[in-house]
C-alpha cells in the first residue's frame, strides 16, 4: 500500500490560494497562535475519531486481550478490565486519555503490556528513514524526467510524458515484490532482509519512490512549462542565458513549489501506508505497527499511533509552508491561506 | 529429525550455490549431494542468526500465550523436566520426582547449584513463585493455566525440595511441565511485573535476552555461567555461540531468500512452496520434522445447521480431497493425515486413516438421504428453500498455500453441493466469531505429545465459556461417555487398557465425522550449514534449540 | 464554437482528428483498451472461455501456453480467466470509491463556502482532520466494521480519498463563489438552492472531470494494496489485487502470476491517466477559448 491515490490538491491552478486580505497586519505572533492553536484542533478531533471508531468496531477487546485458549474465569475478566481502565466510565476514560497525553503517557498496549510511548517510539526512526529516502529518491527521478525532457523535441516530450504516466500507475507493493526477486533473490546485490541501514533502504525506497515520481513528475512538468513560456524566461533566453539554466535556475522553482504540496500529503501518506513494502522487506515501522494493532483491537497502541501521526503531519506541513517560502517569497500568501 | 545434508568443502559449496542460481543439470548435481568430509568440530563463538515467521507479543510465554513465545522461551528458560522423542521425561532443573499413589502429590528434588541469570538462587520458592505466576490471571495465560486447572498448591519443604498438589490425578502433568511455557523464571523478575518481564524476563537458560529492538528482533547474549542444560544436549557448560539474534521475518518468501543467500543462518518456518529448493540446496539442512497431537484440520460446528446432521458431515468428509492439494500446493512437505490423531502420537489408531475416501457419489447419496435433495440454479443443494451453506471464518493472513488448499475444499464440495464460504476477516473478528458458535467450519490443531490434545477439543468441560468467550470444544460436541473415557485415558496407567480407552475415543470421534483432517502439523526449520551447524529440534516444543548449535570458522 | 475547438478539424482532413480533437496514437489505444477492460468488466464470458473457478491440481503452475495464455496459478486455474473475471470487482472498486470520495468531497467542500463564517471554519478543519488522518487507520477501521468485499474496498478508499478532493473542490468553490456569474445570478435574485445547482456545481465540477479517472485508476491501485494484506474480495473470487497477494510466494517459481495482474493493473490505470490527462487537456482549451 502506500500509493498516492489522488491529487491532494497538488495539481497546478487548481487549487487558489485562500484569500487573507488581513495578511501583513497580523502580527507574527498571532500567527504563530493560531497556528498552534490549528494543530491541537487537529490533534483533538483526530484523536476523538479514533476513540469513537474504536467504541464501534466489532469485537471486545478485553476477550482479545488473552490468548485464545485462555481461560475466561469472571475474576480474570475483572482483574483485566480494571488493570486497563476499563471498567471506568467511557467519558472518564476518554477524558483520562488526554490527561495522559499531557503528560506524555499514552497508555499501555493491550497485547504486550508494554508502554505505548516505547512501542511507538521504535518504528518511528525507520519509518522516517523509508518515508524521508522514498521521498529523495522521488524528486530526484522527477526532478530529472522534468528537467531533461519538457519542451524539447516532440519525440522526448512524449516519452518523457508516457514514462511518468506508466511509472505513477504501478502498485508499489508489486514493485517491491519485482524488485527483491530480481535484486535480491537473483541477483544477490542486496540482502533480502536486513542488510546495512542504507543498503537496507535503497529496494524498498526504490519501490514506493518509483510511482511516487510518476506523479512528481506529472505535476511539476506542467508549471515547469508554464514557467518557461512566461515572459521572465524568455527574458532570461533574450539575456543569453544558457537553456539548462533557463530551466534549473528560473522554471524549476516554480514547477517545485506544486510538487512540494503533494509532497507533504505524500509524506502523512507513507508513513503509514507503507505496510506492504515494510512486509515484503522485513522491515519495522508504523505502518506494520498499525496493522498488527487493529486486527488484534490494541487501541492504545492505535490511538497513540495516530496521535503521533497528526503531530508529525503539523509539523510536516509547518516545514513545506518554510520551504514554499524559501523557494519562492510569494508563496507566503499561500501558505497563510491553508494553515 | 531429519538431516538431509551436512557441510562440504567451500570451494564445492560455492559451486553448489552457482548450480542453483543458474538451475543447470549437470552430473556435476551429484557432487553436491555428496556427504561431508569438512572438519565438522564444534567452536565457541560468533553470531546465529535466526529468522521466525511471527513476533511475540511478550517474552514471558506466560503472559497471553502462543506458539511463538514459547519458540523464544526455549532460549532463555529451563523447564523442571525435560522430555525426549520417544515421550519419555528426564530431570532437568529437578533432579529427580515422586508420584504419590493416587496421583495428587509430585515432590520434586531440585538441583542446588543453578542461579537465574540476575543471580537469584534456583530453589523450591521459585518454584512455587512461577505456579504462582503461571496462575496469575492478570497473565491472561493461554498456553499453561488451562492445563493447570488441577492445581491445588505447592509446598516449600526446604530450598531444593517442593511438593506440588492437584485436585485431581491429571495424566499429562508432566508433559506440561517439560512445555517451554513452563519455563521457570527468576521470581526476582516476576515480582517487577508484567510490562517489565514481558521485555526482559530472566531465566537460568543458556542465553540472556539483551535487548528488544520491536518488529525487528530480539538480541541474545551467551550466559557464561550456564550449567545446566537437559540431558538430550550434546554438550554441556556454556552455548557455542556467543550471541544470537532473533529476526522477524514474515514474508515467507523473505525469510526463504534470507536463508539461502546466508542473510540468516536458521529459519523457523520453512515456507512450503521452499522445501524442494531447500532440499536439493547444497547448503541448507532441512529439519523435518512432524508434530504430534491434533493435526492441522476443520472442526464442524455440529451446534446448528447443517452440520447437527451426521449425514451432512458424513457427507463433506467424502467430498474434499485434501491429499490431492498437498501434493500440488505444499509439494510434499506436508503430510497426509486422515484420522483424530497425528501418526507420531501415543496411542495413535491407524485405523482410521482412511475412513471417509473422497467420492463424490457417496456424498451426493448421503446429501439425498439427509433431505438435501434440490439444486439451485448455481449447482448448490437446498432444503425447504435454504441453500446448503457452510461458514468458514479463517485469519486475513492465512499462508497463501493454505488459502489455496481451502479453495481446492470449496471446488470439490461444491461437486457434492455444498456452497463453502472462505471469510476471510481480521484476527479479532475471527476469534470473535469462534466465542459466539457462528462458524460452521473452523481451523483447529493442538500440539503436544499425548492424546490427552482429544481430551483437549472434545472433552464436554471445552464448552464453557465466560460470557461468549473462547471454547476448545469447538465442535460443540457434549457426550457424557466420550468425557468419562477422556477422565479414565488420563487416570489408568495399564497401557493395553489406555490404548482400549484412546482408540474408543478415536473410533466415535471418526465415526461422527466431527473434524476433517488436512495434514499433520510439520514444523519445518532449516538451517544454512555455511553459517550455523548443529542446530537440533526440541522434542516438547518441536522448534528448534540453538543450546548445541556453533557458527563455523570463516 | 470558439476558434480554437474548430482549429483542429480545419487543420487535418484524417476521420479520428474529427472525434477526437488533439488526440494522438496513445489516447486511442488508452481509449481501446477502456473499451476491453469495460467488456471484460460486463461479459467476461466475450473473452475468457475458461471457467476462472475451475480447479485443476494437477496442472497447477503450468507456464504461459497456448490453452492458457497466462498460464495456471496454484490451484491450476486458467489465470487469463481470472485476470478478465476480476475486472468487475476490481474496476467497482476504483470507480464506486471515487464516487464516494467526491461525495464526501463536495459535502466538505462546498458546505463550508455555503453556511457562513463558522460553517467554514468547521469544514476547513474536518478537512485538516482527514488530512492529518493515517489513511491506513481509516481503511482499516472500516474494514473492521464492515467485513471484507469489495463493497467494503470502495468505501475504504473512498474515504481516504475524501480529503484530497474536498480541498480541490473548495478551492475551487472559493473561487466560484467570488466569481461574476454568481454575483451576477445573486443580483438577479436568484434563490440560492438554484445558484448552487445550476450555477455553481457546474462550474465547479467540470474541472473534476478528468480528475476523475486519474482517480479511478489510483483507487485501483490502492485497493489492490488493501487486497495483499488479505482484506480484500473472498476467496475463491478473483480480483487483481487479491490475485498479485496470492501469487506472492511464487514469484520465483511461477513469474507468470504476479506478472500478468500486476501489468494488468498498471496498464488500466494508464490507460485512464492517459485518458484522463486527454480530456483534461481538451477542458482546458474550451476554457481559455
Amino acid at each position: 500500500m502506500g500509493v498516492v491515490q489522488s491529487y491532494p490538491g497538488g495539481l497546478p491552478g487548481q487549487e487558489a490560494p485562500e484569500a487573507s486580505p488581513a495578511f501583513g497586519r497580523v502580527s507574527l505572533l498571532r500567527q504563530i497562535g493560531n497556528r498552534i492553536g490549528a494543530a491541537l484542533l487537529v490533534i483533538w478531533l483526530s484523536v476523538t475519531l479514533t476513540f469513537v471508531a474504536l467504541q464501534v468496531v466489532p469485537g471486545d477487546p478485553l476477550k482479545l486481550i488473552m490468548g485464545p485458549g485462555a481461560i475466561l474465569t469472571p475474576q480474570a475478566i475483572a482483574v483485566l478490565r480494571q488493570q486497563f481502565g476499563l471498567d471506568q466510565p467511557i467519558l472518564y476514560r476518554y477524558a483520562n486519555y488526554f490527561v495522559g497525553l499531557l503528560h506524555g503517557d499514552l497508555g499501555l498496549s493491550y497485547r504486550s503490556q508494554q508502554p505505548v510511548s516505547s512501542l511507538i517510539a521504535g518504528q518511528v526512526l525507520p519509518s522516517l528513514a523509508l518515508t524521508g529516502a522514498a521521498l529523495l529518491l522521488a524528486w530526484a527521478l522527477a526532478v530529472s524526467s522534468v528537467v531533461i525532457s519538457a519542451r524539447r523535441n516532440r519525440v522526448t516530450e512524449s516519452i518523457g510524458r508516457s514514462v511518468e504516466v506508466t511509472l505513477g500507475s504501478l502498485p508499489d507493493f508489486w514493485l517491491g515484490l519485482i524488485l527483491i526477486t530480481v535484486f535480491a533473490f537473483t541477483l544477490h546485490w542486496f540482502a533480502a532482509s536486513g542488510g546495512g541501514f542504507l543498503a537496507g533502504l535503497v529496494l524498498p525506497a526504490a519501490a514506493l519512490a518509483i510511482p511516487l515520481a510518476g506523479f512528481l513528475a506529472q505535476v511539476m512538468r506542467q508549471s515547469f512549462e508554464d514557467a518557461l513560456d512566461q515572459p521572465f524566461a524568455l527574458s532570461a533566453r533574450a539575456r543569453g542565458l544558457r537553456d539548462w539554466r533557463v530551466r534549473v535556475r528560473h522554471a524549476l522553482p516554480h514547477a517545485a513549489l506544486p510538487a512540494l504540496a503533494l509532497s507533504s500529503w505524500a509524506f502523512g501518506w507513507l508513513i503509514s501506508g507503507s505496510v506492504a513494502i515494510e512486509e515484503i522487506f522485513a522491515r519495522r515501522g508504523l505502518g506494520s505497527l498499525i496493522f498488527t494493532a487493529v486486527s488484534q483491537r490494541d487501541f492504545p497502541v492505535i490511538m497513540g499511533s495516530v496521535v503521533l501521526i497528526a503531530v508529525l503531519y503539523v509539523f510536516i506541513n509547518l516545514l513545506t509552508d518554510v520551504l514554499a517560502i524559501l523557494i519562492d517569497p510569494r508563496a507566503v500568501r499561500a501558505a497563510e491561506g491553508s494553515a | 529429525m531429519t538431516e538431509t545434508s551436512s557441510a562440504r568443502p567451500p570451494a564445492i559449496r560455492a559451486f553448489c550455490k552457482a548450480l542453483n542460481l543458474t538451475l543447470l543439470v549437470t552430473p556435476l548435481v551429484a557432487a553436491c549431494a555428496l556427504p561431508a568430509f569438512a572438519s565438522d568440530t564444534p567452536r565457541y563463538g560468533g553470531t546465529i542468526v535466526l529468522a521466525t515467521l511471527a513476533e511475540p507479543v511478550c517474552l514471558d510465554p506466560t503472559v497471553g500465550g502462543d506458539v511463538p513465545q514459547d519458540i523464544i522461551a526455549h532460549q532463555f528458560l529451563d523447564s523442571l523436566i525435560s522430555q525426549d522423542e520417544e515421550g519419555s521425561y528426564h530431570p532437568w532443573l529437578a533432579k529427580s520426582w515422586e508420584v504419590s499413589p493416587d496421583g495428587l502429590r509430585y515432590t520434586f528434588h531440585l538441583r542446588n547449584d543453578v542461579k537465574f541469570t540476575d543471580g537469584t538462587p534456583f530453589n523450591a520458592a521459585a518454584v512455587k513463585a512461577n505456579f504462582n505466576h503461571w496462575l496469575d490471571p492478570k497473565t491472561g495465560s493461554a498456553n499453561i493455566a488451562p492445563e493447570l486447572t488441577a492445581y491445588a498448591g505447592t509446598q516449600i519443604v526446604d530450598d531444593d525440595t517442593a511438593i506440588v498438589t492437584l485436585k485431581t490425578p491429571v495424566a499429562f502433568f508432566l508433559t506440561t511441565l517439560a512445555n517451554p511455557s513452563a519455563g521457570i523464571q527468576s521470581p526476582k523478575a516476576i515480582a517487577r511485573g508484567n510490562t517489565l518481564n514481558c521485555e526482559s524476563p530472566v531465566g537460568s537458560g543458556p542465553f540472556i535476552v539483551q535487548k528488544w529492538v520491536r518488529g525487528s528482533g530480539i538480541f541474545f547474549t551467551r550466559n557464561e555461567n550456564y550449567n545446566s542444560p537437559p540431558p538430550q544436549a550434546t554438550h554441556h557448560g556454556k552455548a557455542y555461540a556467543e550471541k544470537v539474534e532473533w529476526r522477524i521475518i514474515q514474508e515467507p518468501a523473505t525469510r526463504y531468500n534470507a536463508l539461502a543467500s546466508g542473510d540468516v543462518g536458521v529459519i523457523n518456518g520453512l515456507p512450503p512452496e521452499n522445501y524442494i529448493p531447500a532440499k536439493s540446496a547444497g547448503n541448507v539442512t532441512v529439519i523435518d520434522d512432524s508434530q504430534p497431537g491434533v493435526p492441522w484440520e476443520v472442526d464442524l460446528n455440529t451446534k446448528r445447521a447443517p452440520f447437527n446432521d451426521l449425514l451432512v458431515r458424513q457427507a463433506f468428509r467424502h467430498a474434499i480431497n485434501p491429499a490431492v492439494a498437498l501434493r500440488s500446493l505444499f509439494f510434499g512437505a506436508y503430510k497426509p493425515v486422515g484420522g483424530p490423531l497425528s501418526p507420531d502420537t501415543p496411542f495413535y489408531d491407524a485405523s482410521f486413516e482412511h475412513a471417509y475416501p473422497y467420492d463424490i457419489a457417496t456424498a451426493n447419496k448421503l446429501l439425498d438421504q439427509a433431505g438435501w435433495t434440490a439444486r439451485d440454479s448455481a449447482g448448490y443443494r437446498t432444503k425447504d428453500g435454504k441453500r446448503l451453506t457452510v461458514h468458514f471464518p479463517v485469519y486475513a493472513n492465512t499462508q497463501p498455500a493454505d488459502v489455496a488448499l481451502f479453495e481446492q475444499l470449496q471446488a470439490t464440495a461444491k461437486k457434492a453441493g455444498f456452497d463453502v464460504k472462505i471469510e476471510e476477516a481480521d484476527r479479532s473478528q475471527v476469534h470473535s466469531r469462534q466465542y459466539t458458535w457462528d462458524y460452521d467450519l473452523y481451523i483447529d490443531y493442538w500440539t503436544v505429545n499425548t492424546p490427552g490434545a482429544l481430551k483437549f477439543i472434545y472433552d464436554s468441560e471445552g464448552l464453557t465459556s465466560i460470557d461468549g468467550g473462547y471454547h476448545n470444544n469447538e465442535v460443540g460436541l457434549n457426550n457424557k461417555h466420550i468425557d468419562e473415557l477422556l477422565d479414565r485415558g488420563e487416570q489408568v496407567s495399564d497401557h493395553a487398557e489406555q490404548q482400549k480407552i484412546y482408540s474408543d475415543v478415536q473410533k466415535y470421534v471418526s465415526d461422527q465425522a466431527l473434524f476433517a483432517p488436512l495434514y499433520v502439523y510439520p514444523s519445518l526449520a532449516a538451517f544454512n550449514t555455511d553459517k550455523v551447524r548443529g542446530v537440533r529440534s526440541d522434542w516438547s516444543v518441536h522448534s528448534v534449540t540453538l543450546y548445541d548449535a556453533w557458527v563455523p570458522q570463516g | 464554437m470558439s476558434a480554437a475547438s474548430i482549429m483542429p478539424f480545419l487543420r487535418g482532413p484524417r476521420l479520428p482528428r474529427a472525434w477526437l480533437p488533439g488526440a494522438g496514437a496513445g489516447v486511442y489505444l488508452a481509449i481501446l483498451v477502456l473499451a476491453i477492460v469495460l467488456i471484460a468488466a460486463v461479459h467476461p464470458q466475450l473473452l475468457a472461455r475458461q471457467d476462472p473457478y475451475d480447479i485443476d491440481p494437477t496442472n497447477a503452475f503450468s507456464a504461459p501456453n497456448a490453452a492458457h495464455w497466462f498460464g495456471t496459478d496454484q490451484n491450476g486455474r486458467d489465470t487469463f480467466a481470472r485476470v478478465v473475471y476480476g475486472t468487475g470487482s476490481s474496476l467497482l472498486v476504483g470507480v464506486a470509491a471515487i464516487v464516494i470520495a467526491l461525495l464526501l468531497g463536495i459535502i466538505l467542500g462546498i458546505g463550508g463556502t455555503l453556511t457562513g463564517r463558522w460553517g467554514d471554519i468547521a469544514a476547513r478543519r474536518l478537512i485538516e482532520v482527514l488530512y492529518a488522518f493515517p489513511p491506513l487507520v481509516l481503511a482499516l477501521v472500516c474494514i473492521a466494521l464492515l467485513g471484507p468485499s469489495a463493497e467494503t474496498l470502495a468505501v475504504a478508499v473512498g474515504f481516504g480519498g475524501a480529503a484530497g478532493y474536498a480541498r480541490i473542490i473548495r478551492a475551487r468553490a472559493l473561487v466560484v463563489t467570488q466569481s461574476d456569474y454568481v454575483f451576477a445570478a445573486r443580483a438577479l435574485g436568484h434563490a440560492p438552492s438554484r445558484i448552487l445547482l445550476n450555477t455553481m456545481l457546474p462550474n465547479i465540477a467540470r474541472p473534476l472531470l478528468p480528475l476523475l479517472t486519474l482517480g479511478v485508476a489510483q483507487s485501483i491501485v490502492w485497493a489492490t494494496g488493501l487486497s495483499f494484506l488479505g482484506l480484500g474480495v473472498q476467496p475463491p473470487s478473483s480480483e487483481w489485487g487479491a490475485m498479485l497477494s496470492d501469487s506472492r510466494n511464487y514469484t520465483a517459481m511461477a513469474w507468470w502470476l504476479t506478472v500478468f495482474p500486476g501489468a494488468t493493473i498498471a496498464i488500466t490505470a494508464l490507460s485512464l491517466t492517459a485518458f484522463g490527462r486527454y480530456l483534461r487537456s481538451r477542458l482546458d482549451v474550451a476554457q481559455s477559448a
